[in-house]
């Protein structure tokens, strides 16, 4: 990995840190709801404050220039795409390590406070796998239709209808392996309490690594023949 | 022989309005090529296919003899480029931006680059965004000198700087190629920058090439005919451009030389300049009446 691509990618992260930190409260925030909130705000916060950062899609947007310096530069371009993705996961990993580290100085403190589960941090994961990859295949769907406006809008509907409905009772059924409605409870409270069990939990880290296997090779495609 | 650091064989690029017409160049080490036309005639389209900010439809691009998409890395690493509207973290001093763009480049000079920024008087401690339109330019300029490129590509780099900016830096280009094996590709509007250090001009029109040759066939062959003689009396001669005044006509052609022979003493003989040639060129199909 080019790190002097990687200390760029950082920087333009970091001069979006005011994202990245608004993660962490939310997150500490969802702590004292129950589900379906608690999903909610989980999907919320992820699809809202990490789009953005891991998206490449600045790159394409002369107004925003935070990428488009590196295409000038001798970089390849399937090593911008890696390197954003990589920094961008890295720096996913560190809020999350950041609010486990929280909930459990909170638990700590108080044992009302809950310790953020491995569930809970796969959810988010996986939030974030799907988004993203929903997001990559969009983008070119999203650019074409520019000139567009009600495909512009029927593009950014789905998008958000799929974020918000869709995602939660999929991650649900796919974890517990049953698309049918929940009789009782509902697919975020099944979601959170199926992914602490191995077997779904292992189901959903081979799905997330295929995910994000899926998106990068996606992304690289994308960026290597895009037009700037 | 010359070899040639950049060449453009057959190229083509489609969008829905505009279509990049099999186009055809070569710049040869030491020389400086000005890429002219007007709005919309291609000149960003080819610096950006050049540098693969876009993609090809066909044709190909070899920059220092390799293709410029699969060595893309490599190429770069070789070129100073400066695009229309400078990219860089706005909120960034001058010297952070320089400081991580420098580590881009293996021949990044750090030395040549304090140079340039004090020629420029360009204010380190500054943010980005602090600068003016034509200070951006300069701090562009600087970081694009600052590691001994081979091929310079500049799109439009004198738009907003002030005449005596504009002068020293076409000297800066001017010594830059000195050393025989760089060029410099560039865009421009202002045809009198092309005229004080290009060695040759591509004329652009709608995606197409209406010209590309040395600006010193330019001088000897092109000129300006200012005639009352009817066109049956102009014979073969090559008529690049003609319009009618109200008691003469003006004629662009490339052999002035034949011209002095046809045409009769009243009539008046003036070297093209860049400038006319643009206009004549640019105004379309107008030679096409004329006799060629």
């Amino acid at each position: 990995m080019n790190t002097v691509l990687i200390k760029n990618l950082r920087l333009i992260m970091m001069l979006r840190a005011y994202l990245l930190l608004m993660m962490i409260p939310v997150y500490f925030f969802a702590f004292y709801f129950s589900p379906p909130i608690k999903g909610i705000l989980y999907v919320f916060t992820t699809v809202i404050v990490f789009g953005p950062l891991v998206s490449m899609q600045d790159a394409t947007d002369f107004k925003n220039k935070t990428h488009m310096i590196f295409f000038s530069l001798p970089v390849n371009r399937k090593d911008i795409v890696m390197g954003n993705f990589y920094t961008a996961y890295s720096l996913l990993g560190l809020v999350i390590a950041l609010v486990f580290l929280g909930s459990v100085l909170m638990h700590l403190w108080s044992p009302q406070w809950k310790i953020m589960t491995f569930g809970e941090i796969l959810f988010i994961l996986t939030i974030v796998c799907l988004e993203d990859l929903l997001e990559t295949c969009f983008n070119g769907f999203y650019y074409d239709t520019n000139d567009h406006p009600f495909k512009l809008i029927f593009a950014i509907s789905l998008f958000f209808l799929l974020s918000f409905l869709v995602y939660p009772y999929l991650i649900a059924s796919i974890s517990r392996l049953d698309f049918s409605w929940p009789k009782t409870g509902n697919p975020m409270q099944l979601t959170l309490d199926l992914f602490n069990k191995p077997l779904p939990a292992l189901i959903v880290c081979i799905l997330v690594g295929l995910g994000l296997g899926l998106t990068l090779r996606q992304k690289i495609h994308y960026f290597e023949n895009k037009d700037l | 022989m010359m070899a040639n650091i950049l060449e453009v064989r057959n190229l083509r690029k489609a969008y829905d309005q505009f279509t990049l017409k099999d186009i055809s160049f070569h710049l040869p080490e030491g020389f400086v090529m000005g890429l002219v036309g007007p709005n919309g005639s291609g000149k960003t389209t080819i610096i950006k296919l050049i540098m693969n900010l876009i993609m090809k439809q066909s044709g190909d691009i070899k920059v220092f003899g390799q293709d410029h998409r699969a060595c893309e890395a490599q190429i770069k690493a070789r070129i100073g480029f400066v695009y229309e509207t400078p990219n860089f973290y706005a909120n960034l001093r001058l010297d952070q931006i320089a400081s991580l763009i420098a580590p881009f480049y293996t021949a990044w000079d750090q030395a040549v680059f304090r140079r340039h920024c004090q020629a420029f008087q360009l204010p380190l401690d500054h943010t980005f965004k602090s600068l003016s339109k034509g200070m951006q330019m300069k701090f562009s300029l600087a970081l694009a000198l600052s590691h001994h490129a081979d091929l310079l590509i500049l799109d439009e780099p004198t738009s907003g700087l002030d005449p005596v900016f504009r002068r020293e830096f076409l000297e800066l280009l001017r010594d830059h190629v000195q050393d025989d094996h760089r060029a410099v590709l560039y865009s421009t509007h202002i045809t009198s920058d092309l005229e004080r250090i290009a060695d040759y001009m591509t004329l652009l029109k709608d995606g197409e090439i209406l010209l590309s040759l040395s600006i010193n066939e330019i001088e000897e062959n092109w000129g300006l005919i200012k005639t009352q003689q009817e066109d049956t009396a102009w014979g073969d001669l090559d008529v690049k451009g003609m319009r009618q005044r109200e008691s003469f006509t003006e004629i662009l052609t490339s052999d002035i030389q034949k011209a002095r022979r046809i045409f009769d003493q009243n009539s008046l003989f003036e070297k093209a300049s860049i400038e006319d040639i643009m206009f004549f060129l640019a105004q379309g199909d107008s030679h096409e009446h004329g006799p060629h």
